[in-house]
């Protein structure tokens, strides 16, 4: 009983930590790999929070980005020399980067601004109040058992 | 000996100490997730390319706190009550002195197991929570393995841990003993011993494997380096356990 009581807590501290450390994540924190886009060449990137960012393109042709998660195309974008794009990633994932350009497209991405999705900060709270919830019920009747 | 594994197991100082460490480990991967740079090429890809930071996850500073908490807790566990002298009337319970060191082995590997699963689990699951089924693919596929690599690992530091305390003269001697033990590889850049090859068999699988046997993590490679030392080791923790004297 006190070894389950102890887990618990330790996953409702968990729980909060993790919401914590989400909620003050800043845009300097993050730093996102260029990608190389080409004709049948594509890039997976790993985006570690629902962020708001630029995209820097050099090279000509049409990329596309894809969110690799849930398969949906979320941008679709054409450069002929250099571009500046705005996007938005909706959650923590991967997202794809492709496109038929000949030649190549290279894209720095530059984060804007960082942020915590709904869903993700609802989820966060959900498994705290459960775990606390386990815990109380635990506790019911007296703690020396 | 049933009995002296459920009271090891309610040890409240043995549960603060993993619950602090599983707390530590919890926020240097929470940090993984946040500040993890990566591009991954070529494709396709699909939501199972999302098993790479699952497994990864489990990085050097996580094996840092590792080495720092198993000597700790297994001092706790043997070398501590020889000190303080408590360790006399233990032993003096009727199970064999065998049973008693065995019982104590099983509650640091069930503790340290538990916590530090459920912690890897739990951080992966609220990071990507806004993605359900992608999570929920993932955890299908790398729980059973990533278990697995759990248990092995552990049991791996926990004899290395055991083995020195029971040899140690003091409780000090026994928990600075284990951690240089353990973190030996990394001080003298020998960290292929083991450490890069635990490393590798979480990073070199494929993710069109779709058959649970073909993950390196149950391959030889990787067993030869932490499971099949570890029984070893545990034995031997047992039988210099059952020689020597217990003050």
């Amino acid at each position: 009983m006190r070894f389950l009581r102890t887990l618990l807590l330790t996953l409702l501290i968990l729980s909060f930590l993790s919401l914590g450390l989400q909620s003050g994540l800043k845009p300097s924190d993050v730093h996102y790999s260029p990608a190389f886009v080409s004709k049948g060449d594509s890039t997976a990137i790993y985006v570690s929070s629902m962020a708001s960012v630029k995209l820097y393109a050099t090279g000509s042709g049409e990329f596309f980005v894809r969110d690799v998660l849930t398969g949906e195309i979320l941008f679709r974008g054409r450069v002929s020399g250099n571009g500046a794009f705005a996007l938005i990633f909706p959650h923590p994932g991967f997202y794809e980067f492709s496109g038929n350009s000949s030649r190549g497209i290279t894209i720095t991405i530059t984060p804007v601004e960082v942020g915590f999705p709904r869903e993700q900060k609802n989820a966060h709270l959900w498994a705290a109040a459960l775990f606390g919830g386990f815990l109380v019920l635990t506790l019911l009747g007296g703690v020396r058992k | 000996m049933r009995e002296i594994l459920r009271w090891e197991l309610r040890s409240p100082l043995n549960l603060a100490m993993v619950s602090g460490g599983a707390v530590l480990i919890g926020l240097v991967m929470k940090r993984f997730y946040l500040t993890w740079n990566a591009t991954i090429r070529p494709g396709p890809f699909g939501p199972d390319v999302l098993g790479s930071i699952f497994r990864t996850a489990f990085t050097g500073d996580v094996y840092l706190l590792l080495a720092l908490l198993v000597p700790f807790i297994m001092t706790l566990a043997v070398r501590l009550e020889r000190d303080e002298g408590v360790a006399l009337s233990i032993y003096s319970l009727p199970v064999s002195r065998a049973g008693v060191l065995a019982s104590k082995f099983l509650a640091v590997f069930l503790t340290l197991f538990v916590f530090l699963l459920s912690t890897h689990i739990l951080i992966f699951v609220l990071h990507f929570a806004a993605t359900p089924g992608a999570v929920v693919g993932v955890l299908r596929i790398h729980t059973i393995p990533m278990a697995f690599f759990y248990a092995s690992v552990l049991l791996f530091m926990i004899s290395v841990a055991a083995v020195v305390s029971i040899l140690s003269p003091n409780a000090y001697l026994s928990i600075f003993g284990g951690f240089v033990v353990l973190y030996l590889p990394k001080f003298l850049g020998a960290e292929w011993f083991w450490f890069l090859k635990w490393g590798k068999v979480l990073t070199d699988y494929h993710p069109a494997t779709i058959s649970l046997t073909m993950d390196p993590i149950f391959g030889m490679e990787f067993l030869r380096t932490s499971l099949l030392p570890a029984i070893v080791l545990a034995g031997l923790y047992l039988a210099i356990g059952h020689w020597r004297d217990v003050r």
